[in-house]
Parts: C-alpha cells; structure tokens; sequence
C-alpha cells in the first residue's frame, strides 16, 4: 500500500532532479508543474505495468485450485486488476484532487473518475487477453516485459511531447496510455476544459479492450484444463 | 441427483513443441504443423446416482477415476455425451491443492467457502467449528504452508464435510491424518453417511469401500468395468488384479525355464 505510492513519488523526486530543468521551459517555467506531469504519467504507467503483469500469470498460477473447483475462471485476472484499483483510489485519487486544487482546478475535477474508469476497464482487458495467452505460451511474460517497456518510454512521461521530432510524434499519440495520461493531467493540472475527444478516445479504448479481453478469454477457456 | 450418460472425454497429450509461442512459430515456418494427438481417457461412461447414495470408485493408476470426479464436478467438460448434477458439490483438497500457501488458516477457510458458493458471512460463523474440528484453533493465523502435510489434509476435509454439501467427493483423502483424528473423521464421515448427501469416494482402500460404501464401480482404462454392490465390486477388482499378477508370474517363470 504505501509502496505502492512511494515508488511514484521517488521517481518523480528522480525526474525532477535530473531532467527537470532541461524541460522546465515546457511548463511555464514551473518544476511543480513538471513534477506533477510526471507523477500522473508514472501513475497511470505504473498502475498498467503492475495490474497487467499480475493478471498474465493469475489463471496458470492458480492452476491447482482450477483443478479442484469449478470456479468462474474469469475471477482470477478481473481480481488481479481490481485489487490494484483500490490502491488506486485510496492512494492516488487523493493526490490528484490535491494536484488539482494546487493547479487551481476548479469543478472540472469531476471529470476525474472518467478516465481512472475506463484505465480500470482497459486494464481488466489487457489482464484477461494476456491470462488466457499466458495458458497456451508460457514465453508470453517475456515479450510482454518488452512491450511494457515499449510503451512506458513512448508514453511522454518524463518529457514534454513537444521534444517528440514531428515524424515519430504520432508513435507517442497512438500510444494506448496517451489518452489516459492526457486527461488525467488536463483535469488535474487545471487547464479550462479536458479534451473531450481525448476523453472519448480513452473510455473507447477501455471499453474496446474490456470486450476484445472477454471475448478472447471465452474463445480460449475450454482449452485451459489441458494445459494447467 | 448426478446422471452421466455415454459420457467420452479426450484430453490432449503434452505438446511436442512445448507450449513456447517462439517454438511454435519456428515449427510453423519449418512446415511443422502436426498437432498433438488427443488421448481418449473417458469412454462410454454410464452412471446415474440416487440423492443419498455412497459410490465407491477403485482400479488401478491412470484407470480415470480422478478425471471421472472431474467430470462430475463440471471442472471437465465431456467431449461427448451428457451430464447433469443438481446440488451443491463439495470437493475434499488433497494436500497441496487449492489452499493459497501464503495465506494464513483463517482465511483459506472464508477464500475456499466463498468458492463453493457460501458467502463470506456465512463462513465466518463457520469459522470457529472448522477449526475445532481440524484441531488447528491454536494455528488460525499461520500461512498454511508452515502446517505440516498431516494437518493441510485434516483442514481440507474439515472445511468439505462442515459445508453439508449435496454431493460430497472424496478423493483418497480418507486416510488422513492420525489416529485421533481418524477416529473424528470417522464419526463424521459416519454422520454424512447416515444423513441425505451423496458421497462418491476414489480409495484404494478395499475394506472401507466394501465396509461404507452401498454401490461401487471398478474402472479399467477410462471404461467403467464392473458397477453393481461394493462387496461384488472389490472382488471383481482384486480377481482381475490377482489375474494379472498371476499372468505376469505365469510369464516369468515361462521366461525362466525356457532358459
């Protein structure tokens, strides 16, 4: 539970100190604003690469108990992700309304539940394809490890997209992660108005991955019991 | 009510490549598509039960009499033919199965109830008997790795049979434990045999399948062989295993004086 929080908060110690100047032009001059950038984005990134990478194994590592017990094997991953999305509310919700009342963002905060929402939901997605591949090839976390790392670098975390050269920028905007990182720091930074076609774009994702996870993880199911 | 009809289950055989995606692939792009043969490990099983009715499973290793337990809980699904069961079913875990290692007693006994179907206000008034009869209250907030193997089992059977489930299934967890508790278990194993539930046992323990059990089938290679009253159904069993063994010595001595 605090380690949960402690790992954002020391690398956005780290990032400030490090590359906080280089950038601080991007942010109105501010390293509070970089700092709080970069919170969010390690936030989203994190809460990602932990539920995902949890939900990859929970089916095969509960394999004796799937032998033992006709259980709903949709459970496992679901659990894995929703576990972490109570550190996510108890933990992080708290320190985005304060970045937000920082920011001076005012009622627009309201917005934030939206996307932590569909974050949750793409998560839950992500969790149940990976599980259900996760049976039939055992090699998966490996790949997934890289592709973790993949995204985490393009996300625009830790720099302003605007470094991005305008050829490879879009990398960074089809970035599934962009739309949640996005929102979350427009809602919480205090710009007027989050971009609602950003916001659309994310509960999309959320929803898209949630039915592509279930759909996969159904289509696989009666193939699991062969292999665990 | 448990009701099997022309029931068939192939499972497939471990995959030659290995379940790797990179193996996979590389098969693939060397024209390798074969795919792993299925196994048939249930065949053409008939089996219907009354509600109350105690059903002894024996024959030997790899017979299917754990795949057929399987199959009744719904954990399997048949490649062919039907079944029904109507009633809340219990499984006893064996040791190593099932319990999370890392959690303490207490709540593997709510995580394992709230997985049968009771909900967690339920078991928690259950709590307290589970423990007292598993004669491990002193050992409630210990992760259940540090039990010893004698002790996982005597929780095991302690949660299954305090549930008073409709169907009991009981797999070689019978002899567990030691003498005090064997004489406990006993007693309830004595009480669920009286009251209305449905108990299927896999043993190889002859005397307590002819002793307990009303009805019981012998299974040889996936097929039910023999099903009829227990006492008939041992006797089949040891005269085809006496028959085999008598074979294999009819063989050796044949070997040896041809010597």
């Amino acid at each position: 539970m605090l380690w949960s929080l402690a790992n954002p908060i020391a690398m956005t110690v780290v990032y400030a100190a490090i590359f906080g100047h280089t950038f601080i032009s991007y942010y109105g001059g501010s390293l509070e604003r970089y700092a709080f950038a970069v919170f969010i984005g390690l936030t989203v990134i994190g809460f990602f690469s932990a539920t995902t990478s949890e939900a990859l194994t929970s089916v095969v590592a509960d394999g004796a108990l799937l032998n033992k017990l006709n259980v709903p094997k949709t459970a496992f991953p679901i659990a894995s992700v929703l576990a972490n999305s109570f550190q996510l509310c108890v933990g992080m919700l708290p320190i985005l309304i304060g970045i937000g009342i920082a920011s001076g963002a005012g009622l627009q905060l309201l917005w934030l539940p939206l996307p932590l929402i569909a974050l949750v939901a793409f998560c839950c997605g992500a969790g149940l394809l990976l599980s259900a591949l996760y049976v039939f090839y055992r090699d998966i976390p490996s790949m997934w490890e890289l592709l973790t790392f993949f995204v985490w670098v393009t996300s625009a975390v830790f720099y302003p997209l605007a470094i991005v050269p305008k050829r490879i920028a879009h990398i960074v905007e089809y970035n599934p992660l962009f739309a949640f990182v996005t929102t979350l720091r427009e809602i919480a930074m205090g710009s007027a108005q989050p971009d609602l076609r950003l916001l659309g774009i994310g509960s999309l994702e959320g929803l898209g991955a949630l039915l592509v996870g279930i759909v996969v993880f159904r289509a696989a199911q009666p193939g699991f019991m062969d292999r665990l | 009510m448990i009701d099997l009809r022309g029931v068939t289950l192939d499972r497939r055989s471990p995959d030659v490549h290995g379940n790797d995606l990179k193996r996979r692939v590389f098969a693939l792009l060397r024209g390798n598509t074969r795919r792993p043969p299925l196994r048939r490990v249930l065949e053409d099983i008939d089996l219907s039960l009354a509600p109350g009715e105690k059903l002894g499973v024996v024959g030997p290793n790899g017979a299917g009499k754990s795949t057929l337990l399987k199959v009744i809980c719904g954990i399997l699904q048949p490649s062919g033919g039907t079944v029904e069961v109507s009633g809340r079913i219990a499984p006893v875990l064996e040791v190593g199965g099932g319990f999370d290692p890392e959690l303490p007693v207490i709540e593997n006994i709510l995580f394992f109830g709230v997985l049968l179907g009771f909900s967690r206000q339920e078991m928690l008034s259950r709590v307290d008997d589970v423990l007292e009869f598993a004669g491990l209250q002193e050992y409630s907030d210990t992760p259940v790795r540090a039990l010893s193997s004698g002790m996982v089992a005597r929780l095991g059977f302690a949660i299954a049979t305090d549930v008073d489930p409709d169907v009991l299934i009981v797999d070689e967890a019978l002899s567990v434990g030691d003498e005090k508790f064997r004489a406990k278990s006993q007693r309830r194993i004595d009480r669920m045999w009286s009251a209305e539930a449905t108990v299927i046992v896999v043993s190889h323990d002859l005397q307590f399948i002819r002793r307990s059990c009303h009805r019981a089938v012998v299974m040889d290679h996936g097929r039910i062989v023999f099903d009829g009253p227990a006492d008939e159904a041992v006797t089949n069993y040891v005269s085809t295993v006496d028959a085999r063994a008598s074979d294999v010595l009819a063989r050796g001595r044949a070997l040896l004086s041809s010597r």
